[in-house]
């Protein structure tokens, strides 16, 4: 994406109210880009500045893999990668570190930060990571399906499975060309104005009778019809600190008024007891399906899918079926989606899309996130279950 | 952490509290928000911000924010909109001496416990409180606390 084309993607999340109000009368800054550890640019981060006051950031994709543009914003804080990168230079010189060639920002583990050290044939020297300083450790060999550890680097480029990477990299190259065709020929209009709503709305001029923003979202109910009651889903907490599964499989088979304790899902799931329990090692991801089929008398029909699309949320959600999603070292269930849309004629161009999550952390209480950006998060599995009929 | 630290994440909670990150406007009515409270990685970094979302004496829920103060997401305890129904009680979650109270059941007899830091057990998604112990043996260990519920770290 060009400059320009940066700035209509900004001004547009922004119209549609899915940057921070706070950004209000803000101009957009000089991007710092941010690579992938394999080297390719990912997104750029612009801070948004009002004279001199510093309003916050907005990160904009680089890389198709994504799936959109503007990956969000943040109020109230300050991006100043040159001071960043003076205070990882005096953290580097601790360790013994005496000379660089160049160096860069460096999602090592996205979306956490590292400042990479460079030599002057662009080979490594040292990675630090943002704030804390520490080293980060080297690139460690993975078991097939593995999911990374919390403090280690891996590239989201190649982790993220070619089906999903080719999904996002259509819809990605489908948003530009969109807001190109619906908003192309105001371009030198628009890359000229702040962050003000007024001023794009004028802006936009005569287009702005075409503009819509378009919700769509959708909970469990009862059963597809709108009209029945919902939420009709439960929150369960998990009952020990490591049944994160056990208690995601216990809201799904109470959905479909199979009343197991956990205790018992734990015993079908090989999770141990109430005072001895243990977690579901990833070898065995393959055990929910069996456990919904067996403790529903193979009523239900399960199945597991490693490449978590948004699509395939929503479809089972219309279908007003819970799924149970695995994300890297927790297990919750979805009960709900949103997804807003900014419409220009017939184009929709920007889209932001969440999930409404039921997490069963912390034990015996739960929290219900609404709504967690997907395109922010990492998601490892998903479960599925549908009533065999005949 | 610096009280600037401080007032900026608070500010920045304000702002997505203002501008309908929590949806329900029964909670925007009728809760506050509290003082955010530092999110501590196992390696000491700051992993987020944890900003209690409270009514009455009970937690709503709660904001956390990155370390750049970009919301990670709006986390509820409400079973319904408007209600405070089986929401916890929010000096489990705030209050360091009622933590280290409560740690205090998963520990061993004649432990020390020293002051808790809000962390998480593995993953982000599993926040809780590590209370260091240290047993009348001399042997040190971790407890997690997350709300009423205490065990001992791996």
């Amino acid at each position: 994406m060009d400059q320009k084309m940066i700035h209509l993607q900004v001004l547009m999340h922004y119209y549609m109210g899915v940057l921070p109000a706070a950004f209000e009368g803000g101009r957009i800054g000089k991007g710092t880009n941010i690579h992938d550890v394999n080297g390719e640019e990912l997104y750029a981060r612009f801070p948004i500045v009002h004279g001199k006051e510093s309003l916050g950031w907005v990160d904009v994709a680089s890389h198709p893999i994504f799936g959109a543009a503007v990956l969000g914003g943040a109020a109230g804080a300050e991006w100043n990668p040159e001071a960043l990168i003076a205070a990882a230079a005096r953290a580097a010189r601790k360790t013994g570190l005496r000379k660089w060639s160049s160096t860069r920002f460096v999602a090592y583990s996205f979306p956490k930060l590292a400042v990479q050290f460079l030599g002057a044939a662009h080979e490594e020297l040292l990675m630090l990571e943002l704030h804390t300083w520490a080293r980060v450790p080297e690139k460690r060999q993975r078991a097939t399906d593995e999911p990374p550890g919390n403090f280690e680097r891996w590239s989201l480029i190649e982790e993220t499975p070619a089906k999903v990477r080719r999904t996002n990299e259509r819809a990605f190259q489908a948003a530009i060309e969109r807001i190109e065709k619906a908003l192309g020929r105001l371009l030198p209009k628009l890359s000229a104005i702040p962050l003000d709503r007024d001023r794009i709305g004028t802006a936009l001029g005569a287009t702005l009778t075409l503009v819509r923003i378009v919700s769509d979202s959708r909970e469990l109910h009862f059963s597809t019809r709108n009209a029945d009651h919902e939420p009709c889903f439960e929150l369960r907490g998990q009952e020990t600190n490591v049944w994160c599964v056990g208690a995601s499989t216990q809201m799904v088979l109470d959905f479909y008024r199979y009343q197991y304790t956990q205790s018992r899902i734990a015993v079908e799931l090989g999770l141990g007891t109430l005072s001895n329990p243990n977690g579901l090692p990833y070898t065995r991801d393959g055990d929910v399906v069996t456990a919904l089929q067996a403790m529903s008398s193979n009523a239900l029909t399960a199945a597991m899918n490693t490449t978590p699309t948004f699509d395939q949320y929503r479809t089972e959600i219309l279908a007003n079926r819970p799924l149970i999603s695995f994300i890297p070292g927790h297990s919750r269930a979805v009960a709900g989606y949103t997804r807003t849309r900014l419409i220009i004629g017939p184009l929709a161009i920007i889209t932001y899309r969440g999930l409404l999550v039921y997490d069963p952390w912390p034990p015996n209480a739960g929290v219900i996130t609404r709504w967690e950006n997907f395109d922010t998060s990492t998601y490892r599995r998903t479960f599925t279950a549908h009533v065999t009929t005949i | 952490m610096t009280s600037a630290d401080l007032s900026r994440a608070a500010k920045a909670a304000k702002q997505f509290f203002a501008a309908g990150s929590v949806e329900d406007p029964w909670v925007r009515s009728h809760a506050r928000l509290e003082q955010p409270i530092e999110v501590v990685a196992p390696g000491g970094s700051r992993a987020a911000w944890f900003v209690p979302v409270v009514a009455e004496d009970s937690l709503v829920g709660y904001l956390l924010l990155d370390p750049a103060l970009q919301l990670i997401k709006w986390s509820s305890f409400q079973r319904r909109p408007g209600s405070l129904e089986r929401c916890p009680k929010a000096n489990a979650w705030i209050d360091p001496e009622r933590i280290v109270a409560i740690a205090r059941q998963a520990a061993r007899p004649k432990s020390q416990l020293a002051m808790p830091t809000l962390s998480y057990d593995g993953v982000l998604d599993r926040i809780a409180w590590r209370v260091p112990a240290t047993g009348a043996d001399g042997k040190t260990s971790t407890i997690f606390v997350a709300g009423e519920f205490a065990y001992a770290g791996k």
